[in-house]
């Protein structure tokens, strides 16, 4: 179980959190949505033990894992050595570390590369072993911060499965990422967040729900904003994102009213380039609430 | 307990794979030595110093002189030259020369008359053991004319006055012998007696210069290879480990207290071959090896947490790389690692001893050189151990703040 309370974080004069609040309960995938930047990493730092927060209460119940967005692993040792460490680190010792550390390895695909440095691993592999050095002591609570960054589908694949094993097994594993369908995929419950506050909370259902059953169209070209918001004002379409290169409408029955929107579009003095068309997602969702795309 | 072990065998498994970093950091500091011994060579470490002699008078003063240093064991350790005041000035003020005597016209004849007389000595500032030997020598020469004033004065003075065709070298001698013997029976046998103790035969065994730098060679391996194992926790807090560490049950001490004690072990390996080589190679003999390993290894864990915190106070590798090496290098120079204190001017020896590393040296040749009085002993201890303590608690601080927080 993870409590937050109204957290708040200061750098200097940059309010890296302010006002957070959210629950994550035992066995589910809760995700910390957000851009770069957004406060997310800070919050997991918080969360960890490693920062002060300046403000608000945290209670995080049960052994604590952290898989840190960096590889944070001795390159000259091997796996298991790194593995025989990180358990160490969190009290196992003896037998049940080192059976911990075989299946650990299983898990993770890397048994057969156990014995050779780190060195020569893949970064696929490294962040796998990363992960499994996170949860090689068996957590209640798991922190994930951007655990798939850089990471080849495959590893990626193998990943998901393991933290969705993780959450059967009945911990808390609070998940980040700045990857709408990772989230999409993988999480129970999603908490948006930028700048440091929440823009949304709830189930997939429930955010989807506050789009409302509206397709997203998206128009790429060259654009007058202004004229797009005159345009567009009022007629059942919301103009989500208007900028010089890109924008956004979200209107029910999109591809039947597709000739008469682009027929608008252009006489507003727009060229189109290319047109696509979707369902409501997180991604929609997220540029809903803040007006833009995910920075990366 | 259990973490700290981890954390040293971690460390010790990382070094052990990247052996050969450590080996330069090891060897360079044996090369250095061995240069040093090639140069100066391995026979006995004996000052040598030039005395230029400006002898104006051309008398008896200035042939006993020559004589007293001529002979006898000062011969190895001056040697002299005639030069004019002038010359000798000039070659004092370039640095050519260990100090200048000038032996002023007419000194015999006012020692004769019982006058004032003065020889000047001037000396090389540059140097500090030399020049003092030459003073010591002329000192004695100084006080030689005295007492012979005091016990033969009358007759010289009478010589003095006799006209050139009477005088006779012969009858001055017989007077000063019969002088001497009147006074002879106050004098034998003698109330006053000089007892000498040798504290230790000259015979048995004279410092080469290798030997002479041997305690600095051992601190500069502890000094090169600390600085190149601090320069390890940057490419772990590089890799975010030290946060993780710090977000486990385990405390950053005792991450810290494994990396020492990895540190250590290694230290004291690399310290017993520059033993055996000293042994071995150089033929040094080897006093309290124990004592002198214990002592070593203490100050290896100074130097190492010393020059962590140097580095700690600086927010990049790069700069902190810089730092330490540009901390470790002069200290080495400094502190008696490349040049023997022995060989040190007066002035630059203080310096040195006042250095951190100079400070642990000079114990290292103390403890080596023989039995060191347990109070004494105990003290060094205690000081090496609280300044290594502070140190570590002060890097472990500096470590949370740099890399947690």
């Amino acid at each position: 179980m993870v409590q937050v309370k109204r957290l708040r974080c200061v750098y200097g004069s940059v309010v890296a959190v302010n006002d957070l609040s959210f629950a994550a309960r035992p066995g589910e995938i809760f995700g910390l949505l957000g851009p770069n930047g957004a406060g997310k990493t800070t919050c997991i730092t918080c969360l960890s033990g490693l920062l002060r927060p300046d403000g608000g209460r945290i209670s995080v119940a049960g052994p604590l894992g952290v898989v840190p967005q960096e590889i944070a692993l001795y390159d000259e040792l091997s796996a298991r050595e790194n593995l025989c460490y990180w358990g160490g680190a969190h009290g196992m010792r003896g037998r049940a570390l080192r059976d911990r550390v075989q299946e650990v390895l299983e898990c993770t695909g890397l048994a057969d590369r156990a014995a050779e440095p780190v060195a020569r691993f893949s970064g696929g592999m490294k962040r796998r072993l990363n992960f499994a050095c996170g949860v090689v002591h068996r957590p209640r609570v798991l922190l994930l911060d951007e655990p798939t960054v850089g990471v080849d589908p495959q590893s990626r694949v193998r990943l998901l499965e393991l933290t969705r094993e993780i959450a059967r097994g009945g911990a808390t594993v609070l998940y980040t990422t700045h990857y709408m369908e990772e989230a999409e995929s993988l999480c129970d419950r999603v908490v948006i967040i930028d700048h440091g506050r929440i823009l949304a909370e709830g189930t997939l259902p429930e955010l989807r729900a506050l789009l409302g059953e509206r397709d997203l169209v998206r128009f790429s070209g060259v654009f007058q904003p202004a004229e797009v918001h005159r345009v567009f004002a009022g007629d059942g379409i919301e103009v989500v994102q208007a900028e010089e290169s890109v924008v956004t409408l979200a209107l029910a029955a999109a591809s039947r009213r597709l000739p008469a929107i682009i027929a608008e579009l252009s006489g507003a003095g727009g060229e189109i380039r290319a047109t696509t068309i979707s369902q409501p997602n997180l991604e929609s969702l997220f540029i809903k609430l803040t007006g833009k795309e995910l920075r990366e | 307990m259990h973490f700290l072990w981890l954390s040293t065998m971690k460390d010790l498994r990382r070094y052990h794979r990247d052996v050969a970093s450590l080996a330069l950091w090891f060897v360079l500091p044996l090369v250095i030595a061995a240069l040093i011994g090639l140069v100066f060579g391995r026979e006995d470490a004996r000052p040598q110093g030039l005395l230029l002699i400006a002898d104006e008078d051309h008398g008896f003063a200035g042939s006993f002189l020559r004589e007293s240093i001529s002979r006898g064991p000062l011969a190895t350790m001056l040697a002299m030259q005639q030069v004019d005041r002038a010359e000798g000035r000039q070659r004092i003020d370039t640095g050519d020369g260990s100090a200048l005597l000038i032996i002023p016209k007419g000194y015999d004849r006012a020692v004769m008359r019982d006058e004032p007389a003065q020889w000047t000595l001037i000396t090389n500032p540059e140097l500090s053991l030399m020049p003092r030997v030459v003073r010591e020598v002329a000192s004695a020469n100084v006080d030689a004319a005295s007492y012979l004033q005091q016990v033969a004065g009358s007759l010289l003075r009478a010589y003095e006055d006799l006209p050139a065709s009477r005088r006779s070298i012969t009858e001055l001698a017989a007077g000063v012998g019969r002088t001497v013997s009147g006074v002879s029976t106050y004098l034998n046998p003698p109330r006053v007696t000089l007892k000498t103790t040798v504290i230790a035969d000259p015979a048995a065994h004279r410092s080469t210069v290798t030997e002479m730098l041997f305690p600095g060679i051992v601190l500069l391996v502890v000094l090169m290879m600390s600085a190149g194992m601090s320069l390890e926790i940057w490419k772990e807090a590089g890799a975010g480990a030290v946060r993780r560490v710090a977000a486990t049950p385990c405390s950053l001490s005792g991450f810290l207290a494994g990396k020492l004690a990895a540190t250590i072990v290694v230290l004291l390996v690399a310290i017993l071959l520059t033993f055996g080589a000293a042994r071995v190679v150089f033929g040094i003999p080897l006093r309290a090896c124990v004592l002198a390993l214990a002592w070593s290894a203490c100050c290896a864990m100074t130097i190492y947490c010393g020059l962590l915190l140097v580095q700690l106070q600086f927010a990049g590798e790069r700069t902190a790389t810089t730092v330490a090496g540009m901390t470790m290098v002069p200290l080495a120079m400094l502190g008696g690692s490349f040049f023997p204190l022995e060989s040190m001017p007066e002035s630059f020896a203080n310096i040195a001893r006042a250095t951190p590393n100079g400070w642990m040296l000079v114990r290292l040749k103390f403890i080596l050189a023989g039995p060191v009085p347990a109070p004494d002993l105990a003290r060094d201890f205690g000081v090496l151990l609280a300044a290594g303590a502070v140190a570590f608690a002060l890097v472990r601080w500096r470590m949370e703040r740099r890399f947690v927080a």
